[in-house]
């Protein structure tokens, strides 16, 4: 399963990345395989995307609590900042299931206006 | 209300220009009486020796035009009115330019400022919209709101 998580506001900066993609230990074979076919210097910077946009865990993400989890390990400093989240545009208040292809977003406190 | 959801969103500041225009057209709808107008404008706050010169904003789309959406039906259930437009920036809007457009008409005063009032209101705690304060010195903070 893959799923897709945006971040927005200064979560940002936390991540270092506005989009982060998610994948079950059975990605990294896949992976490994459309690399090795490549040369060594898109190797370099297909791993550098790999590092910067991709989390592969073994652990299998079935709701928003564990994603959470998961999160705040990758990202601590996650911590310190309120955010809601949202489910497939649907911002929630409960652990919610998630579906492959699920868009999940992190959403800090709004200061538009 | 069979309404398509529009988009809010212009790239940069709200001009002079562009608000005038609006104000213009509703020149032909003759059974207005009353308009109501709030402009946003980006504040050049001091915060600890350093100038805000500037705020960048971003959104999340999707969810901010639904949102605009059910803000829009709620208000036009509540008061009598005869149009309501809303504009908001993204990107960088520099101190002293308008951010933030809402513009309320109806038949008689009372509805129209209460209307835009409560809109300016819903926008400000329920549009998922993030503004960045740059200061002079190229530093920043995240904007919070009151």
């Amino acid at each position: 399963m893959a799923i897709t998580v945006l971040f927005f506001g200064q979560l940002v900066e936390i991540t270092g990345s506005g989009e982060l993609l998610i994948c079950e230990t059975a990605g990294i074979e896949d992976l490994t395989d459309t690399n090795e076919k490549q040369e060594t210097n898109v190797l370099t910077s297909a791993k550098q995307k790999t590092v910067t946009n991709q989390i592969i865990d073994t652990r299998q993400i079935s709701g928003t609590k564990e994603l959470k989890e998961l999160l705040l390990s990758r990202f601590p400093r996650l911590a310190d900042i309120v955010f809601n989240i949202a489910v497939d545009t649907v911002i929630i208040e409960e652990d919610t299931r998630l579906k492959p292809g699920s868009i999940i977003a992190l959403l800090p406190p709004f200061s538009g206006g | 209300m069979s309404e398509q959801m529009k988009n809010i969103f212009i790239k940069g500041k709200i001009t002079a220009d562009f608000i005038a225009d609006s104000i213009s057209k509703h020149q032909s709808k003759t059974n207005i009486g009353a308009h109501s107008i709030f402009l946003g404008q980006v504040r050049a706050d001091v915060i600890g020796g350093n100038k805000v010169v500037a705020i960048d904003y971003t959104t999340y789309e999707e969810i901010a035009l639904s949102k605009m959406h059910e803000i829009r039906e709620l208000i036009f259930a509540k008061y009598s009115l005869t149009c309501m437009h809303v504009y908001h920036s993204l990107g960088t809007v520099k101190a002293g330019e308008v951010c933030l457009f809402v513009f309320t008409s109806s038949k008689h005063r009372k509805a129209a400022t209460e209307a835009c009032s409560e809109t300016v209101e819903l926008i400000k705690g329920g549009l998922p919209v993030w503004g960045k304060e740059i200061f002079d010195d190229e530093t920043h903070q995240w904007k919070i709101n009151n």
